[in-house]
C-alpha cells in the first residue's frame, strides 16, 4: 500500500468493502432489473402478439426486435446506479464513515466507473438477453410467420443516446457529492429545467433570426443543432448547423470530461 | 504528533477558531473540554481530514489531514458521536474493515468485546445505541493506529461501561499513540487523561499536564473556572 494515489490491493479492498456494506440495496437493484425486464417483455409479448392476431392477415411476417426497452431501461438503471453510488455523501454519519477510510479520491472516484457500473450494464444485459429470448421463443412457437428483425442503425439517435447515457451518468454522480439530500430528484429537476431553458433559447435565436419562417425546434436540438424551418406555405425544411463537429466534440469530449474534474474536485474538497 | 499553527476556521460568519495553535505529543491522552458549540468535533475533525482550516495549518504526523491519504488515514482512527453502522455483525465489520489497518489487532478486538459485553454476533443495526458504541470503541481501541480521536465516546454509555471504557482506554495508551477525548461530560475523564485541554472562545484557555500537577486535580472546577473567566 504504498501509492497515495491508487493501489490495486487497496482498490480490491475497498471494492470488497463496498459489496459487503451495500449487499443489500444491489440485492435490491438486482430485483428492480429483473421486474423492470420482466414489465417490458410482458408488454412486448401483449403487444406483438395483439399485433400478430389483429393483422396477420394484411401483414403475413412481422419483425421482432426489443433493443429499444433494453436501451431505456438500461439508461434509467444507470442513472440510478450513478446516484446511489456516491449517497454516502448525502448523509453525514455515511460522509465520516467513508471519508475517513484510509483509501485515495482516485479510488473511491473510479469505483462506479471501473466496477459498479460496468456489472449493472453486464446484468442487465444478461437479463435482456435472456428476456428477449425467451419472449421470441413464446411469440414464435404461437406465430411461426415471426422474424427476427433487423437492427438498424440510426446515427442521430445513437449519438443523443451516447450522450445522454454518458453525460447523464456523470451528472448524477456529480449531483450525489454536490446535492445533499434527494440528490436524485434534484438532480433530475435541474436537469430537465436546464434543457428546457437551453431548448427555449435555441428556438428564441432562431425565430429571430428567420423572422419570416415558423421555427420548431427538438427537444434535443442543444445536443444536435439541428431545425425545421416552415414558411407558412407549407414548404418544411431541416436545416444542420454547419459546424456539427463542434457540438459533437463539446458533447462527446468536453462535457464529459468537465463533470468528471468537477466531481472528483469535490469529491477531494468535501467538507463534512 | 500534531501540531496547529495559526489557524483559522469557522462555518459561514460564525467563527470557531482565529488563530488557535496546539502542540499535542506521543504518550499522551489528551482531554478536550468545552462547553457545548465550543468547536471540540470541529477540532477533532480538522485533525481527521473531515473539515479544512481556512487559513493556518494543521499537520499530523507530518501530513496535511485535508488531503485525505490513505498512508496518513490508515493511522489516524476517528470515532464520531453519531456513527454510521453498516449491516452485519461486530465480527462482520472487523472482517471488512480491518485490512486497511496495518496494526488491527484481532485477538485485542475479541478481548475488548468481551470485556464490554457486547454479543460479536449480533447485528450491529439492531444493538441499542450504547452496545453499538461500545463496539464501535472496541474496534477503535483494537485498530492501534498512532492516532486515535474520539468525540464524546461516553455519550450513550451506563455507569459500569464508563468505568470499563476508562480502564480500557488506559491500557491501551503507549508511547508512540496519542489519544485525543473530547467532551463536555468532565468527570467522565476524571482519572483517565494525562493532559487536559479547554477550549473556550475559539482558544486553548487552559493547557495542563495533570502529571505534572500536585494531588489529583478537580477537572469539573478547573473546567468551570475557565469557562466562567
Amino acid at each position: 500500500m504504498n501509492s497515495d494515489i491508487f493501489d490495486f490491493k487497496r482498490f480490491g479492498l475497498y471494492t470488497r468493502q463496498q459489496f459487503r456494506d451495500n449487499w443489500r440495496m444491489y440485492s435490491f437493484a438486482l430485483l428492480g432489473i429483473m421486474a423492470a425486464y420482466f414489465w417490458a417483455f410482458y408488454q412486448t409479448f401483449r403487444d406483438y402478439k395483439k399485433n400478430f392476431t389483429e393483422h396477420m392477415f394484411e401483414n403475413d411476417e412481422l419483425d421482432f426486435g426489443t433493443s429499444v426497452s433494453f436501451l431505456s431501461i438500461t439508461t434509467m438503471l444507470a442513472f440510478i446506479v450513478a446516484a446511489e453510488s456516491f449517497k454516502y455523501f448525502a448523509i453525514k454519519t455515511q460522509a465520516i464513515h467513508y471519508l475517513t477510510l484510509p483509501v485515495s479520491t482516485l479510488e473511491r472516484f473510479v469505483y462506479p466507473l471501473l466496477v459498479l457500473l460496468p456489472v449493472a450494464a453486464a446484468i442487465s444485459w444478461v437479463v435482456w438477453y435472456v428476456g428477449d429470448l425467451a419472449t421470441f421463443s413464446m411469440l414464435k412457437a404461437q406465430f411461426p410467420q415471426i422474424n427476427r428483425g433487423k437492427i438498424t442503425h440510426d446515427e442521430n439517435s445513437e449519438y443523443i443516446f451516447s450522450v445522454l447515457f454518458l453525460g447523464g451518468c456523470l451528472v448524477f454522480m456529480l449531483g450525489a457529492v454536490a446535492l445533499g439530500r434527494f440528490h436524485f430528484f434534484k438532480t433530475l429537476g435541474i436537469a430537465i429545467v436546464l434543457g428546457l431553458i437551453l431548448n427555449w433559447l435555441s428556438w428564441r435565436f432562431l425565430s429571430s433570426y428567420f423572422p419570416s419562417y415558423e421555427v420548431s425546434v427538438a427537444p434535443t436540438m442543444w445536443l444536435r443543432p439541428r431545425a425545421d424551418f416552415d414558411n407558412r406555405t407549407n414548404q418544411l425544411f431541416s436545416v444542420y448547423a454547419p459546424n456539427e463537429w463542434l457540438a459533437h466534440f463539446w458533447w462527446i469530449y468536453a462535457v464529459p470530461v468537465l463533470l468528471l474534474a468537477a466531481t472528483y474536485l469535490k469529491m477531494k474538497e468535501k467538507q463534512v | 504528533m500534531i501540531t496547529l499553527t495559526n489557524v483559522r476556521f469557522g462555518y459561514g460568519k460564525r467563527r470557531l477558531y482565529e488563530n488557535l495553535n496546539l502542540n499535542l505529543h506521543a504518550g499522551h491522552l489528551y482531554g478536550l473540554l468545552g462547553q457545548n458549540g465550543a468547536g471540540k468535533s470541529s477540532l477533532l475533525k480538522m485533525m481527521a481530514g473531515l473539515v479544512f482550516p481556512e487559513s493556518g495549518q494543521c499537520r499530523v504526523l507530518d501530513q496535511e489531514p485535508r488531503h485525505r491519504q490513505p498512508s496518513l488515514l490508515r493511522q489516524v482512527y476517528f470515532l464520531p458521536e453519531e456513527s454510521y453502522v453498516p449491516p452485519g455483525s461486530a465480527t462482520r465489520f472487523m472482517q471488512t474493515y480491518a485490512p486497511f489497518y496495518p496494526n488491527f489487532d484481532v485477538k485485542l478486538y475479541q478481548n475488548y468485546l468481551h470485556t464490554f459485553n457486547v454479543e460479536a454476533d449480533q447485528a450491529m443495526e439492531k444493538m441499542s445505541q450504547g452496545q453499538r458504541k461500545k463496539a464501535l470503541i472496541s474496534f477503535a481501541l483494537a485498530a492501534n493506529t498512532p492516532v486515535l480521536l474520539m468525540d464524546e465516546p461516553t455519550n450513550g454509555l451506563d455507569i459500569p461501561s464508563k468505568r470499563i471504557f476508562r480502564q480500557l482506554v488506559a491500557g491501551a495508551l503507549d508511547e508512540r499513540r496519542v489519544v485525543v477525548i473530547s467532551t463536555h461530560q468532565v468527570r467522565d475523564l476524571d482519572r483517565l487523561i494525562d493532559y487536559v485541554l479547554v477550549l473556550h472562545d475559539g482558544q486553548i484557555r487552559h493547557a495542563q499536564d495533570l502529571v505534572e500537577a500536585s494531588g489529583q486535580l478537580d477537572l469539573e472546577l478547573l473546567f468551570d473556572q475557565v469557562v466562567k473567566h
